[in-house]
């Protein structure tokens, strides 16, 4: 039968050896991952709309299309718009994640975290559907001039196949992944909170 | 440079005692080395930040504190079962010491995750004054909890020491 003290004797025994390191440079790339992770995912994220929109721009007006209605440009301006936009998102997704302080104390770093999460949250519920509507509009847009080439049957089919794809990405693929990082999320964010609670719970 | 140098001290002089701390809250070596390493890149991103309004022991120790309470969301933690891995087997393998002392982080890992973090720096010897100061809650509230998990420790250890 051991007390505290012998507990406290096993523990200051230990020595907790760790490994030497002579510069900040030797610590581990592997660790930091998820933090940096999630910066990372964003940042290039970010960047790759900043490309998406370059080029999209650059075929507007160097491409050559030869469109006679100013509407099509229209529509891929829409979806440069739309790119930016999505850039925006990003790079504030970026800049909030960098804002959480780790040397604040444990129960305001843990809210810190539950706005990140709740803002991740508010965020996947108004961008998913602003996102699809405004791309389908960008699509019929442009669809208009482009299909007026084709064949009646054959520009159904365009319609008919782009439609479907529309709304079988946006009604089953995305509503299952909102489904699940709202879940995941939610998941996070309580888990923060009882850890929070543990901490702030008088007794 | 003389940055470089004042980290490297800091990592020489604390790191034995935050890999101990890891050790208490996650029960395994591999993920509580993960933690430290974790621990002193955060320590050094954030250096240019220290106002000396705490000790660096204090913010070093804040800083872990933190990043164990947010590991547990990243990779929920995989604490050794003690039933699975019984001191007899474990008797086996190591020596005396380093058995008790398996058995001691192993047991911390089974408690709540804000109490494996308080505890380990009651057993690392730190005053109320300085956990409280990390943690951010009154020496009051903290001497009723500390009452409360070590006799709960106490508890678990004894428990599982039996088998």
């Amino acid at each position: 039968m051991q007390d505290f003290d012998a507990l406290k004797k096993i523990w200051q025994e230990e020595p907790g050896t760790a490994r030497q390191i002579s510069t900040p440079a030797e610590l581990s790339s592997t660790s930091q991952r998820n933090r940096k992770w999630l910066k990372n995912t964003q940042l290039i994220g970010a960047i790759g709309q900043i490309f998406t929109a370059a080029f999209i721009t650059w075929m507007i007006f160097y491409g050559n299309f030869g469109f006679k209605y100013w509407y099509t440009y229209f529509s891929m301006g829409l979806i440069v718009l739309l790119s930016l936009m999505q850039m925006g998102i990003m790079f504030y997704t970026y800049s909030k994640i960098n804002a959480i302080d780790d040397a604040a104390a444990p129960s305001a770093h843990l809210r810190q975290w539950e706005e990140y999460y709740a803002m991740r949250m508010r965020m996947i519920q108004f961008q998913a559907p602003v996102f699809a509507i405004l791309l389908t509009l960008a699509i019929g847009i442009y669809y208009i001039e482009v299909l007026s080439f084709m064949k009646m049957l054959q520009a159904s089919i365009a319609v008919v196949v782009t439609a479907a794809w529309i709304l079988f990405a946006y009604f089953y693929l995305g509503k299952r992944s909102i489904r699940k990082e709202k879940g995941r999320l939610q998941s996070i964010i309580d888990e923060l909170k009882e850890v929070e609670q543990q901490l702030t719970t008088n007794e | 440079m003389k940055q470089h140098k004042e980290f490297t001290d800091l990592y020489e002089q604390y790191a034995p005692g935050i890999l101990k701390l890891c050790m208490g809250y996650t029960g395994d070596r591999t993920q509580a080395e993960d933690l430290l390493q974790e621990v002193f890149l955060s320590v050094w991103n954030n250096m240019h930040k220290f106002r000396q309004e705490a000790s660096w022991k204090t913010w070093i120790y804040r800083i872990a504190v933190n990043t164990c309470l947010t590991y547990l969301r990243k990779r929920k933690l995989k604490t050794v079962d003690i039933d699975e891995h019984p001191v007899a087997q474990l008797q086996e393998e190591k020596s005396n010491r380093e058995q008790e002392v398996q058995l001691l982080y192993t047991c911390i890992s089974k408690l709540p995750e804000a109490d494996r973090l308080l505890i380990s720096m009651v057993l690392e010897d730190q005053s109320y004054e300085e956990i409280a100061a990390v943690v951010d809650i009154s020496v009051n509230n903290l001497r009723v909890k500390i009452h409360r998990i070590k006799k709960q420790l106490t508890e678990i250890y004894n428990q599982y020491a039996r088998l």
